[in-house]
């Protein structure tokens, strides 16, 4: 999955225009119940879990932060599954 | 006694208990006190005395907590606003409350005679020394103005003198029973009284409070866990985070008590909270601020009478009355009427002429007509139906909006619906749905459930449920989200579509200032 599927998702759960991937969750109109159902539809998705205080730091709570979010925890887990 | 002197009983007896527990760690009674005695210090220092108007204007922290208890301990008239307020609200509430000192944005308080930015003033608490001051005060003093929109003009500040609060909170107590070993968390803003209420009950009997922020929503469970939460006041919004959150994770929390006042969650969203938390119950409630809390339901009362708010709470009355003013019997839908001693003194400088909710009665005491619309059963439980600004004329009948809505949030499938106010009156009804179940089966399986004059005449679906500031469905967002979405499927006009983002925005400048 690239950037642009991943606002795709965002796009589906949230029910929100991905105009900016770099621009805010809350930014681009996402309420708390979304965002809620975001992190679950990824941690579905992705089978990882999202620590939720990732989401308050303002640089991982827009759709960007939040898919390299995503990558670096692929990246860590990889070697654990060879 | 001052409301400021609830804090006495667990300074005194459980001083290294846990009062507040926020963003920023644990803060015991005795630190709390601290807390309140440097406020009052500070508040001194900037020249306040009793009687004149503190707007603050902060979010959920300890800093909230400590200026509230500091400005009545001082006889202070507390003023809360909503920090997402634009500054020209704000600007009203200054202007009109002529508040002595603002700590709120620099932009937003001008009109204060001083003005405080709300982190600075905190900052200046801490770097104050203690103060045991407190003011020799009669219980009829005004304790608090809390600005609310009614349906005309702009908000309007109602008056709440400490008889008045502390009555509200020994009834509120006598139904809930809130204890010691409580844990409430409030996600609501502290600047609604709903929010505020849950400190001063907190205090009441010496348990704790957790303020929880808006961005750290989908850490709730986990905060709930943590910290042993075992009371959730809700609005719709927050039932729905909560099932969503639990019926995942599943994780065992010690919540006892849901409540919830104000618009109410659906009847299957509250079926499925209370079935992923087990050993819990929910209070249902109704109040205004106008005169805090009108009715609560006993929990054991709830799975037989899931519509009703319960009976006025101790040592309230509530009359149903007819549009001629006569008192209607059981069974009979009027408008609600509530006299007691939780009615609070009036709007703020406006002439008791001018207040069409405040009616005052011959014994001298004023009585509330809520403007909203309802019906008592044989034994005295009420049930609301719907606003006053909810309820239309269709096809020669009242139709409150609120029952359609009810009636859609019943059917398995729906989480939420709002219905549309038809423009003009005699137009097209919409009913905006959100959930799985497709809007075609939506009004299928109302045309069973619904009247011909409340029946929806098309049934659209609404992909996000706008909410106002504290928690409610927006008609009104609704409304404009709808038109857009149907804009937008006009082939010419796709950039319609970019009104949706603003119209997702937390409020606009017609939505209730509080609750």
């Amino acid at each position: 999955m690239n950037q642009s599927q991943f606002d795709q998702l965002v796009e589906r759960i949230c029910s929100v225009q991905v105009t900016d991937s770099e621009t805010p969750l809350v930014d681009l109109g996402v309420d708390s119940l979304h965002t809620i159902a975001l992190v679950m539809a990824v941690e579905e998705e992705f089978g990882i879990e999202v620590d939720p205080d990732a989401l308050a730091d303002p640089a991982l709570a827009s759709p960007a932060g939040l898919f390299r979010y995503v990558q670096a925890w692929a990246a860590d887990a990889a070697p654990a599954r060879v | 006694m001052p409301v400021s002197d609830l804090l006495d009983h667990p300074l005194t007896e459980r001083a290294d208990h846990p009062a507040v527990i926020d963003a920023d760690g644990t803060l015991t009674y005795r630190q709390l006190g601290t807390a309140v005695d440097r406020a009052v210090g500070w508040l001194r220092g900037q020249g306040l005395t009793a009687g004149e108007r503190v707007v603050y204007s902060g979010g959920n922290d300890r800093s909230f907590l400590a200026l509230f208890w500091a400005t009545l301990r001082i006889g202070a008239i507390f003023v809360p606003v909503h920090p997402d307020l634009t500054d020209h609200q704000i600007d009203h509430i200054v202007a009109d409350s002529e508040a002595a000192l603002a700590v709120c944005r620099p932009a937003a308080g001008r009109r204060a005679a001083r003005t405080v930015d709300v982190e600075e003033a905190w900052q200046q608490v801490l770097a104050t020394a203690e103060d045991g001051f407190r003011a020799d005060l009669d219980e009829d003093e005004v304790a608090m103005l809390i600005y609310t929109s009614g349906t005309t003009g702009r908000p309007k500040g109602v008056v709440c003198p400490h008889r008045q609060m502390l009555a509200a909170l020994d009834a509120i107590h006598a139904c809930l029973g809130y204890d010691e070993d409580d844990v409430v968390l409030c996600r609501l803003p502290l600047s609604f009284d709903y929010g505020l209420y849950q400190a001063l009950m907190s205090a009441l009997v010496g348990g704790t409070l957790v303020l929880a922020r808006r961005s750290e929503d989908v850490g709730l469970l986990r905060l709930i866990e943590r910290t042993g939460v075992t009371v959730v006041p809700l609005v719709p919004s927050l039932a729905q985070m909560l099932t969503l959150l639990q019926g995942k994770l599943h994780r065992p929390t010690r919540v006892r008590l849901f409540t919830n006042t104000g618009a109410r969650p659906g009847r299957a969203v509250m079926a499925e909270l209370l079935e992923v938390f087990p050993g819990s119950e929910f209070a249902s409630m109704y109040g205004m601020t106008e005169c805090k809390r009108i009715s609560i339901l006993d929990p054991a009362e709830y799975a037989e009478h899931p519509d009703s708010v319960g009976p006025p709470i101790p040592g309230d009355r509530v009359r149903i009355l007819a549009a001629d003013g006569a008192e209607l019997g059981p069974r009979e839908t009027g408008e609600i009427v509530v006299s007691g001693p939780t009615v609070m003194a009036g709007y703020w400088r406006i002439p008791l002429e001018a207040q069409n909710r405040f009616v005052r009665r011959p014994d001298g005491s004023l009585e509330l007509h809520t403007g909203d619309r309802g019906w008592l059963d044989e034994a005295g439980r009420l049930y609301f139906v719907g606003r006053d600004d909810d309820v239309i004329k269709r096809r020669g009948m009242r139709v409150a909006l609120t029952e359609i809505e009810d009636a859609a949030e019943r059917l398995p499938g729906v989480t939420a619906a709002v219905a549309l106010r038809p423009e003009p009156e005699d137009g097209p009804l919409l009913l905006a749905v959100h959930g799985t179940l497709p809007p075609e089966q939506v009004r299928a399986a109302l045309a069973g459930r619904l009247d011909h004059s409340r029946m929806p005449d098309r049934v659209v679906p609404l992909d996000t449920v706008p909410l106002t500031a504290n928690g409610k469905p927006d008609r009104a967002a609704a409304k404009r989200l709808v038109d857009a979405a149907a804009a937008a499927s006009a082939p010419a006009a796709d950039h319609h579509r970019s009104t949706r983002t603003t119209t997702a925005s937390p409020r606009s400048s017609h939505e209730p200032v509080a609750v």
